[in-house]
């Protein structure tokens, strides 16, 4: 269970959890620099990952 | 990041191309530009927010300058623009922001079109020009516009933190700033976009999350599996009825196709029964006739044969009755009663008084013998009437007689006939029965059938509305659990939301405490040194700064009233310390420098940075300063500008003086030997 963790009974993958933050700070600081947020690009980046489409770090 | 040169070109008092080259040289780190009153001091600062960020802070919001104006002819061009030359690892900026004037009249020009901005990159001697979008992102990127007052600041800007300070709480200015410098901003904003678990608000991704998951969906769809289940298990059971029902039918066919050949055999013998009960029946007939002549002639005989046989006597006896006078003494329509009843009154109908054994009582009773129901006349009377209408009768008794008991006799050889020709056939009355029998069973097994038939169709009927509800059923049922999956999908999103949301938060609240005090640590440190020992500054949550006086008999922390210069100090102290941070927090490889922005050192581009502060906080200040940022540029006044020498000599890497040229032209000489 070193990978994973348990939350609102469903299995949390640690480093999924973790590609999923630095994608959305990579997301963030873009958004910070071009004062422009979308709550729709957060959601597909999750929602990406989850689905296995990417897990690695790469430039919007 | 370190600043190369600024190029003005007709920018305010700097008429024609004017240059500052920023000493790049990491000991010898400060760029000191000497200026006079009104030379174009506060200019130089603002130069830098306008080629960034577009925006400065003159009154006279004229950029061109004015001796420049002067010497246009009309409908005369001219540029104002500004150059920035940075470097950043490795590569090269320039950034630069420019606008045209026309002269329209004698005294002003004025903008003929909007500011242009340009952001070239030069990487290993190739030229590029960015786009737009890409040249804003490289603007924010190196130099962010909203930590700019930080980093660029003027003693305006110093005056206004300074009121800030005073008022013990800040407009968070000095908390975004941390937050900027030492890379917490895109982690503060992911936790801020994220939301917390409760949000239920579109602005927040687990808000919108919690919005997308319909929790009835779930209850509906067992719903409508448990029903449809109920319904395939009665659709089953019909189905098994059918089968049955079909399997019955089949039978009951059979059942009447063999009883229809049975009683195909039995039909020759049933038409010879019939044959014979025709013969029967014709033979009873006969025998009924029989019985009802001998019948006859009995009634006739009796009827008849006394007044035949009586004939021979009558005419003697009608004699001897004529010679009775009897029926003479009687009187008509007078019976018995009518007498009695006199002899009771005593007294007769013509008023006579009747006494008893007088001669009118004697005669009455005598009379009463004659009288009905005894009377012997009455009876005399209908006797001969009677006698005479027999004698009348008696004349063809012998011919009736005769001709019934002809009939009579033909009916008998009738009965013989039949008779005989019936028993010619032989009796199957057992064929008949067993006909009739099978008949009935047909009836039977039909009669079935068509109950058979009758509830197939109601079964089929049932099973069609069950089926057409089943599978509208099932078709509301694939949408929720289209919404279900979708559902778990999204539950799965959301929940991952909120583990990386706490995730954040937790490191974020470590490593903003942890920075907080390292930040009251260093800017206590630097506080020291400019300022003077015996004092402490507290950084609260809100980054409000309060300082104390150190009782060094107790160590206890009292707050203290605040000069000018003290204020002055802490605003040093502060933006020093986290420019330092931020310069610290660059060269150290932290362990999750995921979650950090990738700090950039920042330059310190002070305009008037001493006039507050006496000749010991200047030295104490110029000692200071330039270990911790990593280029300084002042903006100085020759008059604090002797002192500041006096104590950065080391550490100035190129000096500069702006001289006056006229009341609105100044020119920027660089000094030579430094």
């Amino acid at each position: 269970m070193g990978n994973k963790t348990e939350k609102n009974g469903i299995t949390i993958d640690k480093n999924r959890a973790n590609a999923m933050i630095k994608r959305i700070l990579l997301y963030e600081r873009t958004n910070i620099k071009t004062h422009t947020f979308s709550q729709t690009e957060i959601l597909n980046k999750i929602q990406k990952i989850i689905e296995g489409e990417c897990d690695v770090i790469r430039k919007d | 990041m370190l600043l190369e040169k600024i190029e003005l070109e007709n920018f305010r008092q700097f008429k024609g191309k004017q240059t500052i080259n920023f000493s790049k040289d990491e000991n010898k780190n400060i760029t000191l530009v000497f200026g006079e009153n009104g030379g174009g001091k506060t200019t130089l600062a603002q130069a830098f927010h306008w080629v960034l960020y577009g925006e400065n802070e003159f009154n006279d919001k004229n950029l061109l300058n004015c001796d420049v104006i002067k010497e246009m002819q009309y409908n005369d061009y001219k540029k104002v623009s500004i150059k920035l030359f940075i470097k950043k690892k490795n590569i090269g900026y320039i950034f630069e922001r420019s606008i045209k004037y026309a002269k329209k009249n004698n005294k002003e020009a004025r903008k003929v079109d909007s500011e242009q901005f340009s952001v070239s990159k030069t990487e290993q001697g190739n030229q590029t020009v960015l786009e737009n979008r890409e040249a804003q992102n490289i603007v924010q990127e190196t130099l962010p516009k909203e930590l700019s007052n930080f980093f660029i600041f003027d003693g305006e800007r110093i005056r206004k933190l300074s009121a800030e300070i005073d008022k013990g709480k800040s407009d968070n200015l000095f908390g975004e700033a941390v937050r900027g410098l030492l890379g917490l901003t895109a982690m503060q904003s992911i936790i801020k976009h994220l939301g917390k678990s409760t949000s239920t608000g579109t602005n927040t991704v687990i808000g919108r999350y919690n919005k997308k998951i319909d929790s009835t969906s779930l209850s509906q769809s067992k719903k409508y599996s448990e029903r449809i289940q109920e319904y395939q298990e009665k659709i089953k059971k019909c189905e098994c009825k059918l089968s049955e029902n079909k399997q019955a039918e089949i039978t009951y066919k059979k059942l009447v196709l063999d009883s229809h050949e049975k009683l195909n055999q039995i039909i020759p013998e049933e038409d010879l029964q019939k044959e014979r009960e025709k013969y029967l029946t014709l033979a009873s007939k006969s025998e009924k006739r029989y019985d009802n002549f001998t019948k006859e002639i009995l009634s006739t005989f009796n009827k008849k044969a006394p007044a035949f046989f009586l004939k021979a006597i009558t005419p003697m006896v009608m004699k001897e009755l004529q010679e009775n006078k009897s029926v003479e003494k009687s009187l008509p329509d007078i019976q018995q009663r009518t007498i009695e009843l006199l002899i009771d009154r005593k007294k007769c109908v013509c008023g006579r008084e009747i006494r008893e054994n007088s001669e009118e009582y004697k005669t009455l009773r005598e009379l009463q013998q004659y009288l009905p129901p005894q009377s012997i006349a009455s009876s005399i009377r209908q006797f001969t009437t009677e006698t005479k209408s027999h004698i009348k009768n008696a004349d063809g008794v012998f011919k009736e007689l005769e001709l019934k008991m002809k009939k009579r006799a033909t009916t008998f050889e009738e009965i013989k006939t039949n008779q005989q020709k019936a028993d010619n056939i032989s009796d199957t009355s057992v064929s008949a029965d067993k006909a009739k029998h099978i008949r009935l069973q047909i009836a039977e097994y039909n009669k079935k059938r068509d109950e058979i038939t009758t509830e197939q169709a109601q079964i089929n009927r049932k099973i069609g509305e069950w089926q057409n509800s089943v599978k509208q059923m099932d078709a509301k049922r694939k949408e929720l659990i289209l919404v279900d999956k979708e559902n778990q999908k999204n539950n799965e999103y959301k929940t991952y939301a909120e583990y990386i949301s706490e995730k954040l938060t937790s490191i974020y609240k470590k490593e903003e405490a942890k920075t907080r005090e390292t930040l009251e640590d260093t800017i206590n440190k630097i506080f020291e040194d400019i300022y003077e020992g015996g004092m402490h500054l507290s950084v609260d949550d809100k980054y409000n700064i309060k300082v104390s006086i150190t009782d060094p008999t107790n160590g206890d922390k009292n707050t203290l009233e605040r000069s000018t210069a003290q204020n002055y100090s802490i605003i040093f102290a502060f933006i020093a310390g986290i420019i330092q941070m931020a310069k610290e927090n660059k060269k150290e490889k932290k362990e999750d420098s995921i979650y950090y922005d990738e700090s950039e050192g920042y330059p310190l581009i002070m305009d008037a940075p001493l006039s507050a502060f006496d000749k010991k906080r200047i030295k104490n200040i110029c000692e200071t300063l330039p270990d911790i940022a990593q280029q300084i540029i002042f903006f100085i006044k020759d008059t604090d500008g002797k002192v500041a020498q006096t104590y950065l000599q080391d550490r100035i890497g190129t000096e500069y003086s702006i001289k006056k040229d006229t009341l609105t032209t100044s020119t920027i000489e660089e000094k030579k030997n430094v």
